[in-house]
């Protein structure tokens, strides 16, 4: 079977201004390089402990981390390790976490038949169709049999066993696989992966109502926001108003609506918390930031999307400048739904 | 039938044009992203699991009409189900997909079916009970027989398909465009007045589409 190269291009966001005005991209824009090896190591003393977090995220959020470290820069960002932490004392965690997670590998395989088949039902059917369509496309889990690919599957069925409230919902392993193909660890995957869903908006789900009103909140700042294009959309009627075409969007954090690259250097970068509050809400803590990115970061490219790009700068100017471009009301307005979502 | 839809005129004739928006539903994996992108691409590639909701569009010039279809491919798993009313509002057609290599599948389309029976008048809906990957002949749970017996005591279209193979994938499209196109003129020589428009008035009332040529 052919790879989804193709299918993705003709699928993906196209980036309409590659490069912008100074006047238009963050005032500490270009203040860093992509964070490579040496620059990695001037952060930490000589315990291994990250000596000033906040320079740190800064740096990600800015540069990116070059790919050559980013399964030893990301568990730091997914809370995986503290930034306090010594070299010594991770190693020590590691071991430990390693021993949890194939705890918690034994209590799925050693399930009463019954219990088995309600698992089977609940979660393993869903990831066994799953794991095998999902980046198949990346060199990492290319091919028949790969080991990798069965890797996912139980990193997937064991936080299954782990958060039974969540259990497994699909889009999961789209979260997941990039994480194993840098981490390459299984137990280190497991547990970033567990500090990844804490910030996405799997953790409020299965309840739908959750996307339901991510989605209402979203129509009211495009309303408030960019008047324009919501009167686009009322114009076309209820189905488009309903904006469920940015379901993906919120619930993926943009993973495919952009080439694999640059969605992960959207993810590090939001994962770096630069300028915002931590927030439990991929939509509007990624949203923001991953227009922001597009505006100013992200090699220098704007992702000016039809539809989000224009949101999300008006978004991005309310958190940079807290009241750029806003009426009072409209400042009241927003204040109150970040109450309420926050 | 549908009163949604608002005839036009396509620029290089007097035929009508029509919009009909079409929502797939059925478990997950039966194949439903499969067959729209056999249909729109004529091609069978592995997809990513469908998540949220994936569009496609494909315009018809027929001789009797010109027709876009707006076709919402939706998410199978059960969970995601909650939303789907969200989906298929509004809705003039919809394919029941089903996998016939797997016997719950069938049963799932079945309480799809009652889903869409509580929401939707009969004469609002064309729907089309689809039986995908015959290419799985061996491992075949669910007879031909009894997916048209089903089907018959329904009122529904019916067909086997295979969007890996490509077996009648545009046969099943091109059926139900027909009898949407069947039930327009029907309509038109003698208007229903239990029609949508009466029952959504106020909502989709003011609402007009017309076709994009």
């Amino acid at each position: 079977i052919e790879q989804l190269a193709d299918e993705k291009t003709c699928m993906q966001f196209s980036i309409r201004r590659p490069k912008l005005p100074s006047s238009e991209t963050h005032p500490e824009e270009n203040s860093s390089r992509r964070l490579d090896v040496s620059a990695w190591l001037q952060h930490l003393n000589q315990h291994g402990q990250v000596q000033e977090e906040y320079k740190l995220r800064k740096a990600i959020f800015f540069g990116g981390i070059d790919i050559s470290i980013r399964g030893e820069v990301w568990p730091f960002l997914l809370h995986y390790y503290s930034y306090e932490s010594t070299s010594e004392e991770r190693e020590a965690l590691r071991l430990q976490k390693r021993k949890e997670y194939f705890e918690i590998q034994d209590k799925r395989l050693s399930m009463s038949p019954d219990e088995q088949k309600d698992f089977w039902r609940q979660v393993q059917f869903t990831v066994d169709k799953d794991v095998v369509r999902t980046d198949r496309s990346n060199q990492f889990f290319q091919g028949e049999d790969n080991p990798n690919v069965e890797t996912m599957r139980r990193i997937l069925l064991n936080y299954a066993v782990f958060n039974p409230t969540i259990g497994y919902s699909q889009g999961m392993s789209d979260l997941v696989a990039p994480l194993l193909a840098e981490v390459l660890d299984e137990s280190d995957t497991f547990w970033c992966f567990v500090g990844l869903m804490q910030n996405t908006i799997f953790i409020s789900s299965p309840r739908d109502e959750d996307m339901e009103k991510q989605l209402l909140y979203l129509r009211e700042l495009l309303r408030l926001m960019h008047p324009r294009f919501h009167q686009h959309l009322c114009a076309l009627g209820e189905d488009a108003l309903q904006m469920l075409f940015c379901h993906r969007w919120i619930l993926l954090c943009f993973k495919r609506e952009f080439p694999e690259a640059e969605a992960l250097r959207m993810w590090e970068a939001c994962w770096a918390h630069y300028q915002v509050r931590g927030t439990a809400n991929p939509a509007w803590d990624l949203t923001p930031q991953h227009c922001r990115l597009s505006r100013n970061s992200l090699s220098s490219k704007i992702a000016k999307i039809s539809r989000v790009g224009d949101y999300g700068r008006g978004l991005s100017m309310q958190q940079e400048d807290g009241t750029l471009g806003m009426s009072e009301l409209h400042k009241e307005v927003f204040q109150e739904m970040q109450n309420t979502l926050f | 039938m549908a009163q949604t839809v608002t005839p036009g005129t396509s620029p290089e004739s007097s035929r009508p044009s029509y919009m009909y928006k079409m929502v797939l539903l059925g478990s997950m994996s039966v194949g439903k992203s499969s067959l729209a992108y056999r249909y729109v691409k004529n091609d069978f590639r592995e997809l990513l699991p469908t998540v949220g909701c994936s569009f496609f569009t494909q315009t018809l010039n027929l001789d009797e009409a010109t027709v876009k279809l707006e076709i919402w491919d939706t998410a199978g798993q059960e969970k995601y189900q909650s939303v789907c009313h969200l989906y298929y509002r509004d809705a003039h057609t919809a394919l029941l997909v089903y996998d016939i290599a797997n016997k719950q599948t069938f049963s799932r389309a079945k309480i799809w079916l009652e889903e869409l029976e509580k929401r939707f008048l009969p004469d609002e809906i064309v729907i089309a009970l689809v039986g995908n990957k015959t290419d799985l002949g061996a491992e075949r749970e669910v007879t031909t027989e009894e997916g048209e017996e089903f089907a018959r005591t329904k009122g529904l279209l019916f067909m086997e398909t295979s969007a890996k193979s490509n077996y009648q994938v545009n046969d099943v499209f091109m059926a139900v465009v027909h009898e949407l196109l069947r039930r327009e003129k029907e309509k038109a020589s003698n208007p229903s007045p239990y029609g949508r428009s009466t029952v959504d008035l106020g909502v989709s009332g003011a609402r007009t589409r017309c076709c994009r040529t």
